[in-house]
C-alpha cells in the first residue's frame, strides 16, 4: 500500500530533480523541483483542443495507456518489497501492459494524420523491438540464477544474493542493461532529448505534439511513471538485501542525478542510427546468459 | 455424427439453386448438431466410432473421433457457418453467374474439412483431403481471371504436399502393413519426416509458405478468411497427429523449433513490409502458425526434460493459440473484406480516416488488431502469455540442451511480438486514421449491418475469451488429460487466468474512474492539425506505409530481397521521377518462378511434337513401330 501512495506523489517529483541538477551542472538556477507537478495540477484543470481529424482514440488511450502503466507499477518493488499483486510470471504480464500503453499512445499519435507524429511514433515502436527481448532475457537471465518466479521476488534486493563475487559483475552488467532501458523508454539524452524544441529531432515529444490540457498532464504524468519503474527495478537490482530502506530511495535521487549528469556531458546520438544503440541492452543481457550458461556448465 | 453430415450434405441442393440464405441456415443447423457431437467427445467418454467396408484394396475405414480432432472440429463447427454467413452478405454485391459452382464448392470444401478430422484411414484420408485442395481451389477462383494464376499455385503446391503424404503413407504401409492410422505410431525417421513435410505445406510454414500470400489477397474475403483461419489448421492438425503418435529425440525438437522461429521471422520481416491488407494478414498467418509451433515445440522440450510444467504451459498455450488465431484471424480478415467492399481497394497507402466512415467496422477492427498484436485485454494476449511462461520454465532443466532452444524460442517469441505489433499498429494507423489518401477513401461509407454481423460475433467472442481467458482454458483442458500432461499445473494456470481477469477488472475500473473526471471537468474544442504553421497541409504529407518502418527497415531490409525501379530525371528541367519500391517473397520470386519455368520450358519441347501436321504423325508412328521392331526381333 505505500508503494501505492510513492507512486502517485513522487514520479513527477523525481523528474523534476532531472533539470535542476543539469542547470546547476551549467551554473544557472534552474526552475524549481516542484514546478512540474505544478505544471500537471495547471494542465489538469485547461480545456482541450484537438485535431479535426482525431477520433475517440486520441481522447480515451492517454487515460488507458495511464490506467495500464498504474496497474503495472503495482506489481513492482519500489519503497517496500512487498508489492499489492504479485504471482508467478506476472513480469509478462507488466512488459505487456507497458507495451499495451504504448501502443495505444501510438495509435494516439497517429490519429491526427500529421507528418511529424508518424515520424515520432516510428521511431519510437522501432526501439520496443530491440527492448522487449531485451526484458525478457534480462528477466531469464536473473530467473536462471535465482530461481525465482514473479516481479517482486526478481528484483527486490537480491542481486548479490543470487550472484556469487565473480558472478556478480553479471548482475552488475544486467543493472547497466536496465539503466540504458531506462534512457530509451523514457527518452533521455543520447536517444532522444526532452527538451528539445525542433520537432524533427524529437521522439517521444512528437508523438504528443497534438496533446493539449488534461490530457497532456496526464501523458506527462503516465511518462514519468513509466521512468520511475524502470529507475526502481535498477535500484532493486544493484540493492543488497541486507541495507535499510533509505538506502533505496538514497540509490533513486543517485540515479536521477546520474541521468542528469549523463545528460549534460553528452550529445544526442545520431537519429538514423540509434537504433543500433538500443541493441545495446539486448546484447548485454545475451552476454550475460552466456556467462551464466558457461558457469552451469562448469567452467568456474 | 449422421444427422449433423446429412444436412450439410442437404445443403447443397440449396446451394445449386442459388439459394445462398438456405445454404446458410442449413449449414448453421448441421453445424450444430456436429458442434453437440464433438463437445460429447470433448468432455465426456462418449467415443464416435464407426466402421465402413470398402471393397478389397482399401478394407475396412475406421471413421472416428479422438479429443485432438474433436477440438478442431469444434473450431470448424463454430468458425465455418460464421463465414458462411459472412459469404452470403458479401455475395449480394457479387451477382455472378459463379455464384452456383462457388457455394456448391464452398460446401463441398466445409464437408471436407469437417471429414479430414474423422478419418483415420490414410488412402480414404488423403483422398478427402485432395477433394479439400480442389474445393479450395475452386473458391479462390470465384470466376475471376485473374485469380487464376494464385489459384494454380495454391493447387499445385497442395499437390506437391500430397505427393510427399502420399509417399510417407506409403512408407508407413510397407511398414505396418496397416493403412489405418493405428500404423503412425512409433514411425522410422523418414516415413515421419515425409508426412511432416506434406502437412506442413497445407500449415504454411516457411520454405513452404508462398502459397499463403499468393492466394489469400485474389480470393474472396470470406473464402481467405476460412482458409486462413480454419483449413490450414487442418495441416497443423496433420502434424500434431503424428507428434501424439511419435516420439522425438532432442535434436529433432530442437531443429523443428529453429524451422518455426525461422518461418515467424520470415513472416513477420513481410508482415512489416506488406502493403496489400489481405496479404499482409496472410503473412501475419504465418506468423501465427509459427508461434504455435513454437508453443508445441517448448511442450515437447518440456516432456523430453521431465519438465511437467513447461510441457503443460506449452501444449496449453498452443492448443489457446490455435483456437484464438481462428477467431481473431477470420475476423481480421471479415472486416478486411467489408474495408475493400467499402472502399474497392486493397492498398493500405490508399486508405485513411476510415474510422470516421465506418465506425463499427474502425472499433471491431481495432478489437482484432488487439488480439493479434497479443495486447492484454484480447485473447491472443493469454495464449502467448503460457507460452511465454512454458518458456521460462526450463531453467530448472538439468541440461543445457533443453535450456538453449528454450532460450532461442523466448527471445525470438518476444521479437516477433513487438514486431507484430508494430506492423499491425501501422496498418490500423494508415487504414482508419489521420487525412484520407485518396478519392476512394474519401467516398467510403459504413455498409450494411448484415456485413458486419459475423465480425461482430467474433468480436464479442475476442473480448470474451480475452477478458474471461478461463472459459477458453476449460475448453483445452480434456485435451490436456488425453496428452497424459500433469492436471495439477493446469489447476494452478486456471487460477492464474482468475488472476490476470482480475487484473484486468482493476484496469478497467481505473480507465472508467478516469474517464468520469475527464467528462465532468473537460471542454474540447477542435482545430487544425499542428503542422509548424505551414499552411498547405495535404493529406500526401502523412507519413506513409513506407516511411513508417524506416528505422527498422534499416535492421530488416538485410533480411528481404528487394525489387526496385528507378525513372530519373535526366534533363535539368522539371521531370517526372518514380521510385519504386517492392519485398516480394524471395522463395516465391528465386526459387518457385525459375524451377516452374524450368519445367514448363521442359514441357514445351514435347508440345513440339504435337504440331498438327499429319505426314509428321505418321513419321512419329513411323518411327515407333522400327523401334518396336527393332526391340522385338532384338529379344529373339
Amino acid at each position: 500500500m505505500i508503494n501505492a501512495i510513492f507512486i502517485i506523489v513522487f514520479p513527477l517529483l523525481f523528474v523534476g530533480l532531472i533539470p535542476k541538477v543539469k542547470a546547476i551542472m551549467v551554473g544557472r538556477k534552474g526552475k524549481p523541483v516542484l514546478q512540474n507537478l505544478r505544471d500537471f495540477f495547471k494542465l489538469l484543470r485547461k480545456s482541450e483542443i484537438y485535431s479535426d481529424q482525431a477520433t475517440p482514440i486520441s481522447r480515451y488511450a492517454p487515460l488507458l495507456a495511464l490506467s495500464a502503466t498504474f496497474v503495472a507499477a503495482l506489481f513492482i518493488p519500489f519503497v517496500s518489497d512487498k508489492t499489492l499483486f504479485s504471482f508467478h510470471g506476472d513480469y509478462i504480464l507488466i512488459i505487456y501492459l507497458l507495451s499495451l500503453a504504448k501502443g495505444v499512445m501510438a495509435l494516439a499519435a497517429m490519429d491526427s494524420g500529421s507528418s511529424f507524429q508518424g515520424m515520432g511514433t516510428s521511431r519510437e515502436l522501432s526501439f520496443t523491438a530491440f527492448l522487449e527481448p531485451a526484458f525478457f532475457l534480462i528477466v531469464a537471465a536473473i530467473i536462471f540464477s535465482s530461481g525465482a518466479g514473479s516481479c517482486s521476488e526478481i528484483f527486490a534486493r537480491q542481486c548479490f544474493g543470487y550472484f556469487d563475487v565473480w558472478n556478480s559483475f553479471a548482475g552488475l552488467a544486467l543493472a547497466i542493461a536496465l539503466f540504458i532501458m531506462l534512457l530509451v523508454e523514457s527518452s533521455r539524452v543520447p536517444f532522444d532529448d526532452p527538451a528539445t524544441h525542433l520537432e524533427l529531432t524529437m521522439i517521444h515529444e512528437v508523438m504528443i505534439l497534438d496533446f493539449s490540457g488534461f490530457n497532456l498532464g496526464i501523458i506527462h504524468y503516465t511518462a514519468a511513471l513509466k521512468m520511475f519503474i524502470y529507475a526502481s527495478l535498477v535500484s532493486h537490482l544493484i540493492l543488497p538485501s541486507t541495507v535499510a530502506f533509505w538506502w533505496y530511495l538514497v540509490l533513486m535521487i543517485a540515479i536521477y542525478i546520474s541521468i542528469a549528469v549523463l545528460e549534460s556531458l553528452m550529445a544526442r546520438f545520431r537519429m538514423n542510427r540509434n537504433l543500433e544503440l538500443v541493441l545495446l541492452p539486448l546484447c548485454i543481457a545475451l552476454l550475460t546468459l552466456a556467462v551464466l550458461m558457461a558457469k552451469f556448465l562448469g567452467a568456474w | 455424427m449422421s444427422i449433423g453430415i446429412i444436412v450439410l450434405f442437404i445443403a447443397l441442393i440449396p446451394a445449386l439453386w442459388k439459394r445462398s440464405g438456405y445454404f446458410v441456415i442449413l449449414w448453421l443447423l448441421g453445424s450444430a448438431f456436429l458442434a453437440y457431437e464433438y463437445m460429447e467427445v470433448m468432455f465426456s467418454r462418449a467415443i464416435q466410432d464407426y466402421i465402413l467396408t470398402m471393397p478389397m484394396p482399401i478394407g475396412d475405414v475406421s471413421i472416428a473421433l479422438n479429443k485432438l480432432s474433436a477440438f478442431f472440429g469444434v473450431m470448424f463447427s463454430l468458425g465455418l457457418p460464421l463465414g458462411m454467413l459472412y459469404g452470403h452478405y458479401y455475395l449480394k454485391e457479387h451477382q455472378s453467374p459463379a455464384l452456383r459452382s462457388h457455394l456448391f464448392w464452398l460446401g463441398i470444401m466445409g464437408l471436407s474439412m469437417h471429414g479430414v478430422l474423422w478419418i483415420r484411414h490414410s488412402v480414404v484420408f488423403l483422398m478427402v483431403w485432395e477433394l479439400m485442395s480442389l474445393s479450395s481451389f475452386f473458391c479462390i477462383l470465384f470466376s475471376k481471371r485473374e485469380n487464376m494464376e494464385a489459384g494454380l499455385n495454391y493447387l499445385i503446391t497442395m499437390q506437391i504436399g500430397a505427393a510427399f503424404l502420399l509417399a510417407g503413407f506409403g512408407l508407413v504401409y510397407l511398414q505396418s502393413g496397416t493403412f489405418d492410422f493405428s500404423g503412425f505410431e512409433q514411425m522410422k525417421p523418414l516415413p515421419m519426416y515425409l508426412i511432416l513435410i506434406g502437412f506442413a505445406f497445407k500449415a504454411g510454414i516457411f520454405p513452404v509458405a508462398s502459397w499463403l500470400p499468393q492466394a489469400h489477397p485474389v480470393a474472396p474475403s470470406h473464402v481467405s478468411g476460412i482458409m486462413s483461419s480454419m483449413l490450414i489448421k487442418t495441416g497443423f492438425y496433420g502434424i500434431l497427429l503424428v507428434l501424439s503418435l511419435n516420439r522425438l529425440s532432442l535434436s529433432e525438437i530442437a531443429a523443428l523449433s529453429f524451422v518455426f522461429t525461422i518461418s515467424a521471422f520470415w513472416a513477420v520481416s513481410h508482415l512489416l513490409n506488406e502493403r496489400n491488407l489481405k496479404r499482409a494478414l496472410a503473412y501475419s498467418s504465418v506468423e501465427n502458425i509459427a508461434i504455435t509451433g513454437m508453443g508445441i515445440c517448448a511442450g515437447l522440450l518440456g516432456m523430453h526434460a521431465h519438465l511437467p510444467a513447461m510441457a503443460v504451459f506449452g501444449f496449453t498455450g498452443a492448443f489457446l493459440h490455435i483456437f484464438f488465431h481462428s477467431i481473431f484471424k477470420a475476423q481480421l480478415f471479415y472486416g478486411s473484406g467489408n474495408i475493400l467492399q467499402a472502399t474497392g481497394t486493397l492498398d493500405i497507402d490508399e486508405m485513411g480516416a476510415l474510422a470516421k466512415r465506418m465506425p463499427y467496422t474502425a472499433a471491431m477492427f481495432l478489437i482484432g488488431i488487439f488480439a493479434i498484436s497479443a495486447l492484454p485485454f484480447s485473447n491472443g494476449f493469454f495464449s502467448e502469455f503460457t507460452i511465454y511462461r512454458s518458456a521460462i520454465e526450463a531453467f530448472d532443466a538439468a541440461s543445457v540442451a533443453h535450456i538453449l532452444p528454450s532460450l532461442m524460442l523466448l527471445g525470438a517469441l518476444a521479437f516477433i511480438g513487438a514486431l507484430a505489433m508494430i506492423a499491425f499498429i501501422r496498418i490500423y494507423a494508415l487504414v482508419f486514421q489521420g487525412a484520407p489518401r485518396s478519392t476512394k477513401a474519401e467516398q467510403a461509407s459504413e455498409l450494411k449491418p448484415g456485413n458486419r454481423l459475423s465480425v461482430l460475433f467474433l468480436s464479442l467472442a475476442i473480448l470474451i475469451t480475452g477478458i474471461v481467458p478461463g472459459i477458453a482454458l476449460r475448453f483445452v483442458k480434456p485435451l490436456l488429460r488425453w496428452f497424459d500432461l500433469d492436471m495439477q499445473i493446469f489447476a494452478g494456470l486456471q487460477q492464474q487466468a482468475l488472476q490476470i481477469s482480475s487484473i484486468y477488472l482493476i484496469v478497467i475500473a481505473l480507465f472508467a474512474l478516469f474517464y468520469v473526471i475527464r467528462k465532468l471537468c473537460v471542454r474540447e474544442k477542435t482545430g487544425a492539425t499542428w503542422a509548424c504553421a505551414y499552411p498547405r497541409v495535404s493529406p500526401k504529407m502523412q507519413s506513409s506505409s513506407i516511411t513508417y518502418i524506416q528505422p527498422l527497415a534499416y535492421f530488416l531490409k538485410p533480411f528481404m530481397y528487394k525489387k526496385s525501379t528507378h525513372v530519373m530525371a535526366e534533363h535539368p528541367f522539371p521531370q517526372k521521377v518514380e521510385y519504386l519500391e517492392d519485398h516480394p517473397d524471395a522463395i516465391w520470386t528465386l526459387v518457385v518462378r525459375p524451377v516452374s519455368r524450368i519445367i514448363s520450358k521442359f514441357l514445351l519441347f514435347f508440345a513440339r511434337i504435337h504440331n498438327g501436321k499429319t505426314n509428321s504423325y505418321i513419321a512419329w508412328a513411323l518411327g515407333f513401330l522400327v523401334i518396336l521392331l527393332v526391340w522385338v526381333v532384338g529379344f529373339r
